[in-house]
């Protein structure tokens, strides 16, 4: 393989995370000369993907970098290594695939109809699998013999209603509850329609205004604050943030398949969405190069080296003025190498050292630290998959939320802190993750090591005593890390005010939130955009690369259903 | 080919095929000609009744019906005026099973041919039922192929197609559960199960239907159970529902303590769904469905069922089966009452959480004036009939007050429905005169 050095590009992708992955994806058929550069030797960056074993050398090098460059800190792994008893213990490390963003998606999302439009979706390439049914964990929690136990009491896991019918057969509601629950389920169908009823309490806490303006009573809250997703406590969920949240979940009920709402990508998360997205970018003439990051850049304006003559046509400089001076960010390698390019973008961890660029999407992030955990259970827990209607695809997913103080073992006062809820996203063994009759357990709570860790390990407790198996589902391996949501790098750089200016484009750093946001695929647009200039039409639309494919791809769309 | 084009050769087809039936033509061409008529537009009904002509004279070739009988073949079949009219469909289901000669009960040559026939031609229809499952002519002539199958086949071979049916129909009610076309064919299916004519039945010796019948209607109740959980609008399960229950406690032998509380467990959960969904039409009907089974029924009498008392032989016969059909047939005006008041006392209290809903209002105005007349009622049946005139001021002073009250209400109750629902003044205008004279 020739040296990389020396060689000249129109884009140079730092990082392999869905975002990159995702503008590579839509620079694939713009006949620019993409080079797609990782320091990892694999894909996904933040939102990659590990078999067992691969996971153990993550935590190791988590550990070493000390948090440096990396969103990642306080890692490690648990293994039971004592497991007994009649079902099967832990496979081979290929027989697992653990995530880093196991995000759910919603339907009613951007990404969905841009992976189609884009193609990913076209052979299967892609699959999604139905997250079914949110519980609400309920009980409490007694303090037990030593200082770490707690007994955990009246455990059981309540299935939140999705919409009327569910409403109906619910019998843990009141008729009156269920009556403001219906209320607040047409409303917030149509929130838009009725700023008169929420405008003026969008800074309220949501609580506070289920209870002024739906009669809605505190006991009964827990299974919409359970929609929202919200990382914060519920006094510090405003009406703002819960109203678009809950809308959005109900209108994506039903638009894809009776019964479901959200999905989850097969095969462990955004990574197999990355690893799509970046074999189209190869296919498109693009270059991916893994173990090798950008170290640095610096910026002259200069004559620059022979350019391949075709690109001379498509290059894209929108600098006004620019006539026949050519500007080239020279970009070091992590291998040494130096190459030229246009444009440069990547996340702040891929771009140590660079000193001016422009930020795409600025918005201060919440939470901006959590702490989370992957756990490996020897159950198939089928009870949190129910197939929701006769209609409906067998889930794949489910999602049990902790409510603020629903661990804390002096529950029965309010003056207890007002933790964060954990949220645990859990995945069977359908999902390609781990072997069938075992699942995956996805927790994340907004808080940071210290004190996330012993409320994690205390829901995963909880929750394998909720579901009322026998014999009690066992761990089988556990990790956990922190992560965060800012910038790491230590240099201060100069923020730009356009793409144009900068070439340096930089997006933000991963999401902390369960649910994907729409933002990611806004912000791919925007540095696409800023690249292109005036040839920015048909983002991510793209014809079928054969000839064959023609119309009838047109309407392939995404592929559910069981494995 | 273009539109025009294309309705020329459906008009010759058409053309040709009526001329090949008035000349007898019945062959296998004739016939292949009906199916593409109908695949482009099975509205066609007179199409669907040469097919049927074409499949009888096929039936006949086959050897018709056993003709050990002493009937005439003729008088088995549907009458021929039916088939002559063509606009009249032939009508489907009305074939009675009396008065036909029982098949023979083994598979013979000439049921074997028809029960190929048969089974083609539901497999032609299917299809169709699935692009078309509103269109009454398809439903229509699988009924009519059902029926020619309990005529012509053994009662195994037609219990089997019976059966199928039935899985194919809970098969398209899951796709659309408010189909009333598949509904009422379930009924149909249900029926012809249960029937106890001896060519369905299996085992000749049992004379009542033998065991098929009793799990029926029970698995049919669950079958609306189902229904209405995944979709509370069904009108046509709340229906189903209403038709199935007075059968369903007669199997069971109801007591009537049991019967009491299926009442009161059906007005629970009709409950429940109105306090749900007060919005949701199909729930209000069947919620005066079941109050129909409180309220008294029309010329009543002494209580509420219209018997009589041991004196007053004023009740009907026409009225015994109607109370047979009533889910507690002597309920007390005492029970009545209480019943009544107890469920006007919940809709004033769903009132008070949702006044936007015009169903409220219209089912309190409703059913306040049977309130009075019963509670008045009761007071006349408790002094036996004959009032002292001391009690009958201070009795009917009560009562004048309490009725006052409610009939201020539905006075204000109509002043609301005048603005949720302003269409129908003329009605709300009615009703308050009916109130203040």
């Amino acid at each position: 393989m020739e040296s990389l050095d020396g060689t000249n590009w129109d884009v140079v992708i730092a990082g392999t995370g869905i975002q990159q992955s995702l503008l590579a994806l839509a620079l694939s058929r713009s006949g620019k000369g993409v080079l797609h550069v990782d320091r990892n030797a694999y894909y996904g960056g933040a939102e990659a993907a590990f078999s067992l074993q691969e996971a153990e050398e993550w935590v190791e090098k988590v550990e070493k970098q000390g948090g440096v460059d990396t969103y990642f800190s306080h890692a490690s792994i648990r293994k039971n290594l004592e497991h007994t008893g009649e079902k099967a213990g832990l496979g081979p490390s290929r027989a697992y695939t653990l995530s880093l963003s196991p995000n759910l998606v919603y339907t009613r999302s951007t990404l969905l109809p841009v992976l189609v439009s884009s193609r990913c979706t076209a052979n299967e390439q892609l699959g999604f699998q139905a997250v079914g049914s949110w519980f609400v964990y309920s009980g409490w929690a007694a303090p037990g013999d030593s200082d770490t136990s707690t007994t955990h009491i009246d455990s059981h896991l309540l299935r939140v209603p999705n919409g009327r019918e569910d409403v109906f057969a619910d019998t843990t509601l009141d008729l009156r509850t269920k009556r403001s629950l219906m209320k607040f389920l047409r409303f917030v169908g149509e929130y838009e329609n009725q700023p008169e009823i929420w405008e003026q309490h969008r800074k309220k806490a949501f609580p506070a205004f289920l209870l002024d303006q739906f009669k809605f009573p505190t006991a009964s809250h827990a299974p919409l604050l359970a929609l929202t997703m919200s990382p914060d406590p519920p006094s510090e969920t405003s009406t703002e943030f819960a109203l678009p949240r809950i809308a959005r979940h109900l209108r994506s009920i039903g638009l894809f398949g009776a019964g479901f709402g959200a999905v989850i990508p097969k095969f462990g998360g955004l990574a197999e969405i990355t690893q799509v997205a970046s074999r189209a970018s190869a296919v498109g003439g693009g270059v991916n190069v893994l173990r090798n990051g950008a170290r640095g850049v610096n910026y002259k304006v200069q004559q620059t080296p022979t350019r391949p003559s075709e690109g001379d046509a498509q290059r894209n400089l929108s600098e006004p003025g620019s006539g026949d001076a050519q500007t080239a960010l020279i970009v070091q390698l992590d291998g040494g190498e130096t190459v030229y390019a246009d444009w440069l973008v990547g996340q702040d961890a891929d771009l140590p050292l660079a000193t001016q660029k422009y930020t795409i999407g600025s918005k201060p992030r919440r939470p901006s630290v959590a702490l989370k955990s992957i756990t490996i259970v020897d159950s198939p827990l089928s009870s949190l998959f129910p197939r929701t209607s006769d209609s409906s695809p067998q889930p794949a997913g489910a999602v049990v939320v902790f409510p603020s103080r629903a661990l804390s073992s002096d529950q029965a006062t309010d003056t207890s802190p007002e933790t964060p809820p954990v949220h645990v996203v859990v995945h069977s063994g359908d999902t390609g993750e781990c072997p069938a009759g075992q699942c995956v357990l996805y927790a994340s709570t907004a808080l940071p090591a210290s004190s996330g860790l012993p409320l994690l390990d205390s829901a995963i407790v909880a929750l394998l005593v909720g579901v009322q198996e026998d014999p009690k589902p066992c761990i089988l391996f556990s990790m956990q890390y922190q992560q965060q949501s800012g910038d790491t790098s230590s240099v201060a750089a100069a923020a730009e005010d356009s793409p144009a200016a900068a070439r340096v484009l930089q997006f933000p750093s991963p999401d902390l939130d369960v649910v994907l946001s729409d933002d990611i695929v806004s912000n791919v647009e925007t540095a696409w955009k800023g690249i292109m200039g005036d040839d920015a039409v048909d983002f991510m639309r793209f014809e079928a690369r054969d000839g064959g494919g023609g119309e009838e791809d047109e309407d392939e769309g995404v592929s559910y259903g069981p494995p | 080919m273009d539109l025009r084009h294309e309705h020329i050769c459906l008009d010759s087809g058409v053309d040709s095929v009526g001329g090949q039936v008035a000349n007898k033509d019945f062959t296998g061409e004739t016939l292949q000609m009906t199916a593409k008529l109908l695949s482009e537009n099975p509205e066609y009904y007179t199409i669907w009744n040469h097919r049927r002509r074409i499949l009888l004279h096929a039936f006949d070739e086959a050897g018709g019906l056993d003709k050990d009988t002493s009937k005439s073949p003729n008088e088995s079949l549907p009458s021929p005026a039916a088939l002559d009219h063509d606009d009249n469909p032939a009508a489907a289901g009305d074939t009675p099973h009396k008065n036909k000669p029982a098949p023979p009960p083994s598979n013979t040559e000439a049921q074997k041919e028809s029960s190929l026939l048969i089974q083609e031609d539901l497999a032609f229809l299917l299809p169709l039922l699935k692009a078309f499952p509103k269109c009454y002519w398809i439903w229509n002539h699988r009924s009519w192929l059902l029926s020619q199958a309990t005529q012509r086949l053994s009662a195994s071979m037609s219990r089997t197609l019976w059966s199928n049916e039935l899985k194919l129909v809970s098969k398209l009610l899951s796709i659309d559960g408010r189909n009333f076309h598949g509904w009422g064919y379930r009924r149909t299916i249900i029926a012809a199960l249960e029937s106890p004519p001896r060519h369905l039945n299996t085992n000749p010796a049992s004379s009542d239907g033998g065991d098929g019948a009793l799990t029926m209607l029970e698995s049919e109740f669950a079958y609306t159970t189902q229904m209405i959980n995944t979709n509370l609008s069904n009108f046509s399960a709340w229906h189903s529902r209403s038709r199935l229950i007075p059968s369903l406690l007669e199997q069971r032998s109801a007591s009537r303590g049991e019967r009491v509380a299926f009442l009161e467990a059906e007005l629970g959960m009709i409950t429940n769904g109105l306090w749900t969904d007060p919005f949701d039409q199909s729930l209000w009907f069947y919620y005066a469905w079941l109050l129909n089974n409180v309220l008294p029924s029309e010329g009543g009498s002494e209580n509420v069922s219209g018997n009589s008392d041991s004196n007053n032989n004023s009740s009907s016969s026409s009225s015994s089966s109607e109370q047979k059909r009533r889910i507690v047939p002597d309920l007390s005006v005492q029970e009545a009452t209480d019943m009544l008041s107890c469920e006007i006392g919940n809709l004033k209290d769903l009132l008070d959480d949702t006044r936007d809903c015009k169903y409220i209002y219209v089912a309190l105005l409703t059913y306040t004036p049977h309130l009075i007349s019963l509670r008045g009622r009761r007071v006349g049946e408790s002094r036996g009939g004959l009032m002292a005139e001391g009690d009958e001021l201070t009795a009917g002073r009560e009562e004048r007050n309490e009725d006052v009250d409610d009939k201020e209400a539905m006075r204000a109750w109509l002043d609301e429905l005048m603005k949720l629902d302003p269409l129908r003044r003329g009605r709300w205008i009615d009703i308050r005169k009916g109130l203040d004279s």
